[in-house]
C-alpha cells in the first residue's frame, strides 16, 4: 500500500494525479483466485470540503491511477487523499500542492 | 480518574467519528447493492430507481476503439453539465458491470480519468445524473483483445 501523488496549481486549477499501491483483487467473480480485496471509496480533501469522491470497484485497475482537477485552489496548501477498501484496510495521506 | 477515563473515551469517540467520515451519505453509500448487480440495468434500477436514459452529448466517454490488454483501458469521464450530481461507468460485459461511480462536489471539474479492466468486447456506457434527476448515457464499444478480469 502506498500513495504517490503529484498535484499543480496553475492559475487557481489544481491538477492531481494519484497512483495508490493496492491489487484491487475481484476474487472469484472475475475469474480470479482468493478473495476480493479492492478499494470502494477514495476521497480528497481540500480546507475541509470534498473535492473528489469516488466509489470504485474491483473493475478499477490494479495500483489505480487517478487523474482529476478542481478549482480554488493555492499552492503551498495541503491536499488530504484518503481510501478505504472492502476489508476495512485504508490509507491517508497528505500532499502539498506545488 | 474518572474524568481521564471520560476524556479517552471521547478520544476513542472521535477517532471512530474521524474513520467513519469518508463514507459520508451519497446515493452510492445508500444502495451498495448497485454494485452487486449482474447486469448493467440491474445496476441502474439498484442506484437512480430507473433505465430511463437520454442519449445526447451531455455526456462523455473517452476509450480507446481497441484494448489490447483487458487489464487496463484508460478511461476519461466527463460531463458539459454545470450542475450535474454524479457519474457512473457501467462496463456491459464485466460479471459486476457497475464499476465505478462518482460524487460531483462544487469546485470539482467534472472531468476523470483512470483505468478499468474489462472482460471481454462489449459497451462501456457513462451515465449523468443532471440536477433534475434525469440520466444522461454515453455509449462506446471497445474491442478487448485479452480479457482481463482475473486477480
Amino acid at each position: 500500500m502506498g500513495i504517490k501523488a503529484i498535484a499543480k496549481v496553475k492559475k487557481d486549477i489544481a491538477t492531481v494525479k494519484l497512483l495508490v499501491k493496492h491489487p484491487m483483487a475481484s476474487g472469484k467473480i472475475g475469474g480470479g483466485k482468493g478473495d476480493p480485496k479492492y478499494i470502494n471509496h477514495l476521497t480528497v480533501k481540500y480546507g475541509g470540503r470534498v473535492v473528489y469522491d469516488m466509489y470504485p470497484t474491483s473493475a478499477i485497475s490494479k495500483n489505480p491511477y487517478i487523474k482529476f482537477a478542481f478549482k480554488g485552489a493555492k499552492k503551498g496548501d495541503k491536499i488530504t487523499v484518503e481510501w478505504k477498501d472492502n476489508t476495512g484496510a485504508g490509507e491517508k495521506k497528505d500532499i502539498k500542492l506545488k | 480518574m474518572k474524568r481521564r477515563k471520560f476524556i479517552g473515551l471521547g478520544f476513542a469517540t472521535m477517532a471512530v467519528t474521524a474513520l467513519q467520515s469518508v463514507s459520508s451519505a451519497s446515493i452510492f453509500s445508500e444502495h451498495p447493492k448497485a454494485f452487486m448487480a449482474k447486469t448493467g440495468d440491474e445496476a441502474l434500477k439498484d442506484a437512480y430507481g430507473t433505465t430511463d436514459v437520454m442519449k445526447d452529448d451531455k455526456a462523455m466517454l473517452k476509450l480507446p476503439d481497441i484494448a489490447e490488454n483487458g487489464g487496463a483501458v484508460p478511461v476519461t469521464v466527463s460531463t458539459s453539465l454545470n450542475n450535474a450530481k454524479n457519474m457512473s461507468l457501467i462496463i456491459d460485459g464485466n460479471p459486476r458491470p457497475l464499476a465505478a461511480s462518482w460524487e460531483l462536489t462544487e469546485g470539482t471539474i467534472p472531468k476523470f480519468s483512470t483505468r478499468i479492466k474489462m472482460r471481454k468486447t462489449g459497451n462501456v456506457r457513462l451515465i449523468v445524473e443532471d440536477a433534475n434527476g434525469k440520466l444522461h448515457e454515453a455509449v462506446k464499444q471497445v474491442k478487448v483483445t485479452v480479457g482481463g478480469c482475473g486477480g
